[in-house]
């Protein structure tokens, strides 16, 4: 490969190398040529870098982001903080030579502090998300406590992703907060608020919130199921099963995904969800079985080849066409059936 | 020859005389006859043309000896249980004595009516397929005695002797034409023995005194004799409606909202001379009558017919009130009503007789059960299995010794005890018995137990609590001191969807809060303020209870929130939250607060309102810095806001609410002033002030009309401190009326006139038609004669007749100015 390269670029080897390499000299021994090779990469290397810049207009420097965040123009700034969303997590901004996190981070929260329209307080909160530093933290719990609804989504899942981030004792530090405040915000009015905290606190870990996911998703909190799947035992697991006439199979199937995906799981449980699934009989529980088993490893596949026929068994007996949707295709479905399938929408 | 006898006068000269004296005797007979015949017609029982009986005719009917009949050792309940599917309906009886409850009988009948008892036996409504009738059961075995087809439908049954007598009426709701009629039956074989049928309406009919009492018409109250139906007596009531009669130690009363003696007095018919003891209870909800209202008998089936009642008694202190499954026993302390117990049933009561010890109660469960007077205790005594009517007789005593029973009529519930019934009463979450919980709710408030106010935001905190339950418990808050582990607690325990909690009341609790000036109430305030569950809507008051503070603590919040929300949307239209920050801040703030305003005005995306909001403020600074200064010197009752300046540029003179402000600040000197002039001259009621005023808002001069000694100086002294609102003309004149007494009676306000009857016969006699005043139903309002706490006391010109639009204005209102 490097042969064909070093062909490639022959047209840069000086006259006298093609001389002496006429005269049977080894290409790879003539100076000139590694000198000219050397110097190319450094242009095409500086070039590619020029237009990177271009493309992310990279901020590199924390007076330089200072002044974008404070410009007058609106478009200036949305152009900053997109770019900082664009350098992606702490180690890759540490290796860009570009704005030191914490520099970064005391920056976005003087900046939210200063109160911002609506567009740039939720970019602003995104990439707060990303900075694992304590002020980030600090600026994210804040606005867990705003007044507008999708300002309180975004700190929520942004103090996630950052805990996710973080390990050892910096982890330690910031978890009881972050757990307390996606607790809290389980109880919040807006929904959206709520099923970000089910989904953050799944982020980091739900173990030590089940009891809560459970008072939640029993108040209506649909994405509270995936935490109780993703952390629940086998008696949470019948105790889940309970609520699969009450509660619409959407969420059921957010936490049954949970469970499913759960190697330590025993089969047995495993099974009781897919012959209940199996037992509900929809296109709606078909699909997430199909899928299942499509998404499979294929390792685990090799490895328990009992389990993947009792799954594809159990689709197949899925009679669909028994089903209400079924029966809703042929024209044969009644109002009762109708109030049944609309009760496996999810809430709006 | 024949001698010839005197000549005798002719035959047809002798029927000539007869028939000369025989025509005028005819004529007269004739003339009596149709007298006679006019007489019986015009005077027959129920008849509108008959006039009331004399009083000296009705003290004697009146006098005569009642036997009431001696109340036996036991009740009996006769109830009739609803159809079901499976089911036909069913008529029956039980024994209830203070051991427990015996069935006497049951059997399948159309009924059709709530079953009434009438001495030995029990009439019923039914239906047959001929039509309706009226069964006539016998009370021991329930075996039919004999039924009768009726017309009309039954409204109540009373036997004497062997003789039943029955009412069926129609019209009183006014849907049909009123018609009546009135049956004597045998008891045993029902044949008739006399009847009366007339066009009104009529109520249950009443034995007492050897007569037959028929109410008619809620006007007129018929007397018959027994025997032959001969109507013997009647009252005519011109004030008060009737609904129904009863007998009390002895005595008859009859009534509508009031009971009233049925005396020799009641003849005339006007006046309170007869009434007894008025029960003084405001309007309860439901408007229940203080006795079973005669005119109307109850279905059969269940039906909410009687499940709101009040139970009272002539000359008894306290009542009973049924509201569904809620019982309340009432009493009058003083002028306000108040509850002594109060029971929650688990059903809705069927029926319920007042006992001499306390209530006997039958639910729609078939449960029965008695409650002590005292305290309301239950006593189950025991199951029917269903009642969906029914008609308690007799009288038990539910008490078990003399002493439980003397304790019953006099002993009062210990206030912890009624504290838990009232709270288990409010809470139930029936919320079709809202009315019943709002009257637990508010004797709940009258008791300043801490533990009530905890209950009361517990009760708060419920999701079923809401519209004018919410309401009530607001307003029961309101008024309560709260200790600071309370408010704290309350605080915490917001809105939580998980927990199922609902909003707290804020506008309470910022009430609390602002009357607490100190770091903590502040620091809760501000914690409000950042409390992501409190409701956008609501953040104006805290804001202005923040606002209104002056510590560094409150300034800074408001700034932090000003810089936090400028250019949030969810303040781009509530507009008065930041606003009013923006003003606190500036008033309270340092200089460092009033740089970070300028900082939020001139910062990019700040919201357009709030910039020019912070721009008025520093442009019109003196004039906030003076507003700020009368704030804290206690002489304004709330923080001024800044006008704008061409507001302040377009006053030509002022108006009648420049005028009320002003006065405002001086209000207490007048007050005193006022009531120096009344303590000197008591005769003088009004007087007119004329107020010249300057263009600098200064008072030039003070004149009165009338003008007592002295008070002409007083009213210069008072108004001396005015300052009005400086305004383009160069001077004005205001004129005021100052009410300083009622210039009428206070008998005279409420005028109480008879009812439309009373006006027709005025008009008929070509006399002046008197004022229509409160019909006799309505409540009188309690008379007031502290004239100077009147609210509204009436102006000069509404006295004058040309009464303004906006009765709830001030006293010290200007009737008119000009120049």
């Amino acid at each position: 490969m490097l042969a064909q390269l070093l062909e490639r670029l022959a047209f840069l080897t000086p006259p006298a190398a093609k001389a002496k390499q006429r005269r049977g000299r080894p290409i790879g021994r003539d100076p000139w040529m590694w000198a000219g090779l050397v110097l190319v990469h450094v242009v095409i290397g500086t070039a590619s870098a020029q237009s990177g810049q271009d493309a992310r207009n990279v901020v590199t420097s924390a007076s330089s982001l200072r002044a974008q965040l404070h410009s007058a123009d609106p478009r200036v700034v949305e152009a900053a903080l997109d770019a900082r969303l664009a350098a992606g997590g702490s180690d890759e901004a540490r290796r860009s030579r570009g704005v030191h996190p914490a520099d970064e981070a005391l920056l976005l929260s003087a900046f939210l502090a200063e109160g911002q329209p609506d567009g740039l307080t939720q970019k602003a909160l995104r990439r707060l998300g990303a900075l694992p530093e304590v002020v980030a933290h600090n600026t994210l719990l804040r606005f867990t406590s705003h007044h507008r609804a999708a300002a309180r989504r975004a700190a929520l899942s942004s103090l996630a992703t950052q805990l996710s981030q973080r390990t050892g004792a910096a982890r330690r530090a910031a978890e009881a907060p972050t757990r307390r405040a996606l607790e809290y915000a389980l109880g919040d009015r807006d929904h959206s608020v709520r099923a970000a905290a089910a989904k953050g606190l799944v982020v980091v870990g739900a173990g030590p919130s089940l009891a809560r996911l459970w008072a939640a998703f029993e108040a209506g909190v649909q994405e509270a199921a995936e935490g109780i799947g993703a952390t629940g035992d086998v008696p949470a697991l019948e105790r889940f099963h309970g609520y699969l006439e009450s509660r619409p199979l959407s969420a059921m199937l957010l936490g049954y995904q949970a469970f499913l995906s759960r190697p330590e799981l025993p089969v047995t449980a495993k099974r009781g969800i897919v012959l209940r699934l199996r037992e509900v009989g929809s296109s709606q529980s078909r699909v997430f079985l199909q899928a299942y088993l499509r998404t499979m490893p294929s390792d685990l596949r090799r490895q328990a080849p009992e389990w993947v026929a009792f799954v594809a068994k159990a689709i197949a007996a899925i009679d669909v066409d028994a089903s209400v949707e079924g029966r809703r295709r042929r024209g044969q479905v009644s109002s009762v059936d109708d109030e049944a399938q609309r009760a496996d929408e999810p809430a709006p | 020859m024949s001698e010839r006898s005197p000549k005798k006068p002719p035959a047809h000269h002798k029927n000539k005389r007869a028939s000369s004296w025989g025509l005028p005797l005819m004529l007269c007979a004739l003339v009596v006859a149709v007298g006679c015949a006019y007489g019986a017609k015009v005077a027959p029982a129920f008849s509108y043309r008959a006039a009331a009986t004399p009083t000296g005719t009705l003290a004697a009917l009146l006098s005569r000896p009642d036997a009431a009949p001696a109340p036996p050792s036991h009740a009996t309940l006769f109830y009739t249980v609803a159809p079901t599917h499976d089911a036909a309906a069913r008529i029956g009886a039980s024994r209830i004595t203070n051991e427990g409850v015996t069935p006497l009988w049951q059997r399948t009948l159309e009924v059709m009516s709530q079953p009434v008892g009438a001495g030995p036996v029990v009439v019923t409504a039914i239906a047959t397929r001929g039509g309706n009738a009226v069964a006539v059961l016998d009370a021991d075995d329930g075996r039919t005695r004999f039924t009768r087809p009726s017309r009309l439908p039954l409204v109540g049954a009373a036997a004497h002797g062997d003789t039943l007598y029955l009412v069926l009426s129609e019209g009183i709701s006014g849907t049909v034409p009123r018609s009546s009629e009135v049956w004597a039956l045998d008891l045993n074989s029902g044949t008739p023995r006399f009847s009366h049928r007339f066009a009104a309406s009529a109520g249950a009919p009443f034995v007492a005194r050897g007569l037959l009492w028929v109410p008619w018409d809620r006007q007129h109250l018929s007397a018959l004799d027994l025997n032959d139906g001969r109507e013997l007596g009647r009252l005519h009531l011109r004030d008060h409606a009737l609904a129904f009669l009863v007998r009390e130690e002895g005595e008859l009363y009859y009534g509508y909202r009031n009971f009233h003696r049925l005396d020799a007095s009641a003849s005339r018919g006007v006046g309170d001379q007869s009434m007894a003891e008025p029960l003084g209870l405001p309007i309860l909800p439901g408007e229940p009558l203080p006795a079973s209202d005669s005119y109307l008998l109850g279905p059969a089936q269940r039906s909410a017919h009687g499940r709101v009642r009040l139970l009272a008694r002539p000359g008894t202190a306290w009542a009973y009130y049924v509201y569904h499954r809620h019982i309340f026993s009432l009493t009058r302390d003083g002028d306000e009503m108040r509850v002594r117990w109060a029971a929650r049933l688990q059903d809705e009561v069927a029926e319920v007789r007042w006992l001499a010890s306390g209530l006997l109660v039958a639910t729609e469960a078939g449960e029965v059960l008695t409650l002590a007077a005292s305290d309301g205790s239950k006593r189950t005594l025991g199951n029917l299995g269903a009642v969906a009517a029914g008609t308690l007789v007799g009288e038990i005593d539910v008490t078990r010794t003399a002493e439980d029973n003397l304790r019953g009529e006099r002993a009062e519930n210990s206030e912890a005890r009624l504290i838990v019934q009232l709270r288990d009463v409010a809470s139930d979450r029936d919320n079709r018995l809202m009315a019943s919980r709002k009257l637990a709710i508010s004797a709940l408030a009258r008791h300043q137990d801490p533990q009530v106010t905890r209950d009361l935001l517990t009760l708060l905190a419920d999701r079923s609590v809401r519209g004018p339950l919410h309401d009530t418990l607001t307003e029961a808050l309101r008024g309560r001191t709260v200790s600071w582990d309370f408010l704290e607690a309350a605080l915490r325990r917001g809105y939580d969807f998980v927990d199922g909690t609902d909003d707290a009341p804020l506008d309470v609790f910022v009430a609390w809060l602002d009357r607490d000036q100190s770091p903590e109430s502040t620091a809760a305030l501000v914690g409000l303020l950042n409390n992501p569950r409190v409701p956008v809507r609501d953040l104006g008051l805290v804001v202005d209870a923040l606002a209104r503070r002056t510590d560094a603590t409150a300034s800074a919040a408001l700034a932090a929130f000003l810089r936090l929300y400028r250019a949030d949307s969810v303040f781009a239209l509530r507009k008065e939250a930041l606003s009013r920050a923006a003003e606190g801040a500036f008033l309270h703030g340092g200089d460092s607060t009033r740089a970070s305003l300028e900082a939020v005005a001139a910062a990019p995306g700040s919201h357009a309102y709030l910039r020019q909001h912070i721009q008025d403020l520093f442009a019109h600074a003196p004039r906030v810095s003076d507003a700020h200064a009368s704030v804290e010197s206690g002489q304004g009752a709330d923080l001024a806001r800044p006008e704008p300046a061409a507001a302040t540029a377009t006053r030509s003179r002022l108006g009648p609410e420049d005028v009320t402000l002003a006065l405002e600040s001086g209000m207490s000197q007048l007050r005193a002033c006022a009531e120096q002039i009344h303590g000197t001259t008591t005769h003088l009621r009004r007087m007119r002030i004329d107020l010249t005023i300057m263009g600098t808002g200064q008072v030039k001069d003070v004149r009165v009309t009338p003008a007592p000694p002295g008070a002409r100086r007083c009213l210069e002294d008072a108004l001396a401190p005015v300052r009005f609102a400086a305004f383009e003309q160069t001077v004005q004149r205001v004129t005021l009326s100052l009410q300083l007494a009622r210039d009428t009676p206070p008998t005279e306000v409420v005028t109480e006139v008879g009812p439309w009857w009373e006006r027709l016969r005025a008009r008929v006699a070509d006399e002046p038609e008197p004022t229509r005043g409160l019909p006799f139903w309505q409540p009188r309002p309690p008379l007031r004669f502290d004239d100077f706490d009147l609210p509204a006391s009436r102006s000069a010109s509404q006295d004058e007749g040309d009464a303004g639009p906006d009765e709830a204005r001030p006293w010290w209102f200007p009737t008119h100015s000009d120049e």
